[in-house]
């Protein structure tokens, strides 16, 4: 694999109602890395671990290459742009205008044209009080403090959290042209399988504050898909005969839908017995996700 | 440079496949002229919904096969293609449809002799409408 930006090593987390890890997860240098949870799966606070604003109580987080909690961090931390899961309440009275000012002050890379730029494209008003301001108008300053002092790494946590189609498009788009230099890296939080499937190299489930998997994305929708497979002779059990199939469901009489996670195995399986595949579908990644949930399971 | 390549999600076939398939032929057919400069590889990858992993593979290969060639720092251009290469893929491209048709004749249960006089009389409807 390619040279990772953030490495986790058997961090736990006693979040009382959560027990989190122990995680091990490697982000690579220069590719979009989401990672998927449901509520509740303790994707923020990983996050929260990795910028160091929680602790974790076992393992060892790095970031490029350093050990965090050390003389290096404020450095570690210009190089990095990030956008939280809540607002600071701190901030409420503040200004666009004001934090810029400040956040300028402190990165030397910080881009005015990038930033005027997007305050005009997403039509803010930098004197307005963050507090009488919108949701959705709120995210978009937060996110344009992520991108403008132009981080090798951007560590997004839902962003997309209020914003309307419109300003998530303009979103998408500009993090699609701050990855278009090819050596930065995206670390994004999210549930918006739309959100994961246009941005996402790789993705990372994560279920009740355990990792199901980190899966290359194409590769995971190339191995899974819903196949409709006309069988002759009913009533044979499939469950324990196809390899990679991981659901059954009987359509028509001659028809059963399954569900396999690797797809390659099960075809050549069924062209052994002769059974014809009569549909192929694609899955999205939250019928995966579910379906990743369930396997674990059962594992169990 | 915008790249007309369809993706068809409910295939069983690879995306990546999918993708330098198309992108092969849409190079050796010239509807893609030699000298054009391809989108970059996360561009690229946006447009189809796919990853760069996949973009820079499908990149790799076509390169391997000497049909795009990238110039440090500037991108990825379509390489000059041979009229022998592009003469193989004309016949190529036919040879594969009509085997696929020839599949769904088999699957009917056609026999070679019906198949011959399929092929005839389409043939001959064709070329008349071209006179």
């Amino acid at each position: 694999m390619e040279e990772s930006v953030v490495r986790v090593k058997g961090v736990t987390k006693d979040r009382g109602s959560l027990q989190l890890g122990p995680l091990d997860l490697d982000i690579p240098s220069g590719y979009v890395t989401a990672i998927v949870g449901s509520n509740g799966s303790g994707k923020s606070t990983l996050i929260n671990m990795i910028m160091q604003v929680v602790h974790p109580d076992g393992g060892s987080i790095e970031l490029f290459d350093h050990k965090i909690a050390g003389e290096h961090q404020w450095q570690l931390k210009q190089n990095i742009g990030y956008v939280p899961e809540k607002s600071w309440s701190e901030q409420d009275g503040e200004t666009l205008e004001r934090i810029a000012a400040f956040t300028r002050h402190w990165y030397p890379s910080w881009n005015q044209g990038l930033y005027e730029r997007l305050v005009r494209l997403f039509e803010i008003n930098p004197k307005q009080k963050f507090n009488k301001m919108s949701k959705g108008m709120r995210r978009k300053c937060e996110i344009i403090l992520g991108i403008a002092h132009e981080p090798d790494m951007l560590i997004l946590d839902e962003p997309s959290s209020g914003l309307d189609p419109f300003a998530w498009k303009m979103m998408m788009d500009e993090i699609k042209d701050y990855m278009n230099r090819g050596d930065r890296t995206v670390l994004l939080a999210s549930h918006i399988v739309e959100e994961i499937k246009r941005l996402a190299d790789y993705v990372v489930f994560m279920h009740k504050g355990k990792l199901l998997g980190m899966f290359e994305k194409d590769q995971l929708l190339d191995d899974c898909k819903t196949l409709w497979v006309e069988i002759p002779d009913w009533g044979t059990d499939l469950n324990h005969e196809l390899p990679g199939v991981i659901a059954r469901e009987d359509e028509r009489t001659n028809v059963v839908k399954i569900v396999t996670l690797n797809v390659t195995a099960t075809e050549q399986a069924l062209q052994q017995r002769g059974w014809k595949v009569v549909r192929t579908a694609m899955m999205e990644l939250d019928e995966i996700f579910m379906h990743l949930i369930q396997r674990s399971a059962i594992k169990k | 440079m915008w790249v007309p390549i369809q993706i068809n999600e409910n295939s069983a076939e690879p995306l990546y496949h999918q993708i330098e398939v198309q992108l092969r032929s849409l190079i050796l057919s010239g509807q893609v002229e030699e000298g054009t400069l391809l989108p970059s590889i996360r561009e690229f990858a946006s447009d189809l919904k796919c990853s760069v992993i996949t973009v820079r593979r499908v990149y790799q290969d076509l390169e391997s096969e000497g049909l795009l060639r990238t110039k440090q720092g500037t991108g990825t251009f379509v390489a000059k293609v041979g009229s022998d290469e592009r003469d193989r893929h004309r016949r190529d491209a036919v040879v594969e449809a009509m085997e696929a048709a020839v599949d769904v004749g088999m699957r009917i249960q056609c026999t070679k002799e019906d198949l011959k006089t399929i092929f005839s009389e389409v043939l001959d409807e064709k070329f008349k409408e071209i006179k």
